[in-house]
């Protein structure tokens, strides 16, 4: 199978083309399995109760508070109805990983990590929002970005 | 709370038969080295029960006490705010302090102020090892993420 990667002025926005000579079970897979990541929303309420669908990629964070679960994206904070482990599951592809027993992140919108003098380790997302990760998922980001990196050049 | 009530139950639960199977084990071989009749407790904590038979329960009890307040205190890693050199300053103190209490009381530690210097030093030196490494590893790891979160901009 061949991945082509193009890229077009005369193109707005992301288009995935799945090429084949016959419609097999393979390609209807690999459909399914896009329409899976791509249509994924997710149904938010914000501070003044207006319902919002989110996308997963527009997701940033989701995090526990107290008995609610909110998901963050780059316009706001939504309240979800779904526990955090069940998110966790349904986002469970490449792009989240779980930094601390309250949070999952989306790791393709991480800016930077801070180590601090007493060892406090800063997350910074490229919104500048700002959180705080375990240490024992320091090697599990690393480790999701390597072979990230690595399937990517390969 | 569940969560942390059946961890510390079980490391009790394990730690107990742990130090239970261990004292079994040395009353077996020294037995047969010294003769019938050798208990692993030190004499001198025998005496503060009215039985040996109680005394050596309150040192199994006592193994499982050690154990729930290691698992326990682990907690102290989960929680991210706090920086993991203070992590590891609460987790030494309160580990050190239980384990110290219950060793003076078990082998009559304060005995020896030798044995319980290098006891404690020791335990501290692992600590302050441990914990460099550790540190040396977390900068080592958030250079790699950082360099590679750069790297997809």
């Amino acid at each position: 199978m061949k991945i082509l990667t193009e890229t077009d002025s005369k193109y707005k926005e992301i288009e995935l083309h799945v090429c084949n000579s016959a419609l097999t079970d393979e390609v209807r897979a690999i459909v399914g399995e896009l329409h899976e990541i791509y249509d994924y929303t997710i149904s938010g309420t914000d501070e003044i109760g207006n319902k919002r669908m989110i996308r997963r990629a527009e997701i940033l964070s989701a995090y526990s508070e107290g008995q609610r679960v909110i998901v963050l994206t780059g316009d706001g904070r939504y309240v979800v109805q779904k526990k955090l482990y069940e998110l966790e599951t349904e986002l469970g592809d490449a792009s989240f990983i779980r930094i601390s027993k309250s949070e999952i992140v989306n790791i393709h919108k991480i800016k930077s990590l801070d180590l601090s003098i007493t060892g406090t380790i800063r997350l910074v997302m490229k919104t500048g929002y700002e959180t705080y990760v375990s240490r024992r998922n320091v090697s599990k980001i690393k480790e999701k970005l390597t072979k990230e990196k690595l399937e990517g050049r390969a | 709370m569940r969560e942390v009530l059946k961890r510390g139950f079980i490391s009790f639960a394990l730690s107990s038969f742990a130090g239970l199977i261990v004292n079994l084990i040395i009353d077996v071989i020294m037995s047969g080295t010294l003769g019938e009749g050798f208990i692993s407790m030190s004499p001198d904590y025998v005496v503060l029960f009215p039985s040996v038979t109680i005394a050596a329960y309150v040192n199994i009890l006592l193994y499982g006490v050690i154990g729930a307040t290691f698992s326990l205190s682990a907690y102290i890693y989960e929680v991210e705010k706090i920086g993991f050199i203070i992590q590891s300053i609460i987790y030494f103190v309160i580990t050190s302090s239980v384990c110290v209490g219950i060793t003076i009381l078990l082998w009559q530690l304060h005995k020896y102020p030798s044995a319980f210097i290098s006891t404690l030093a020791g335990y501290f030196a692992t600590h302050v090892i441990m914990m460099v490494i550790e540190y040396r590893k977390l900068k080592a790891d958030i250079k790699a993420i950082n360099e590679m979160s750069a790297d997809e901009d």
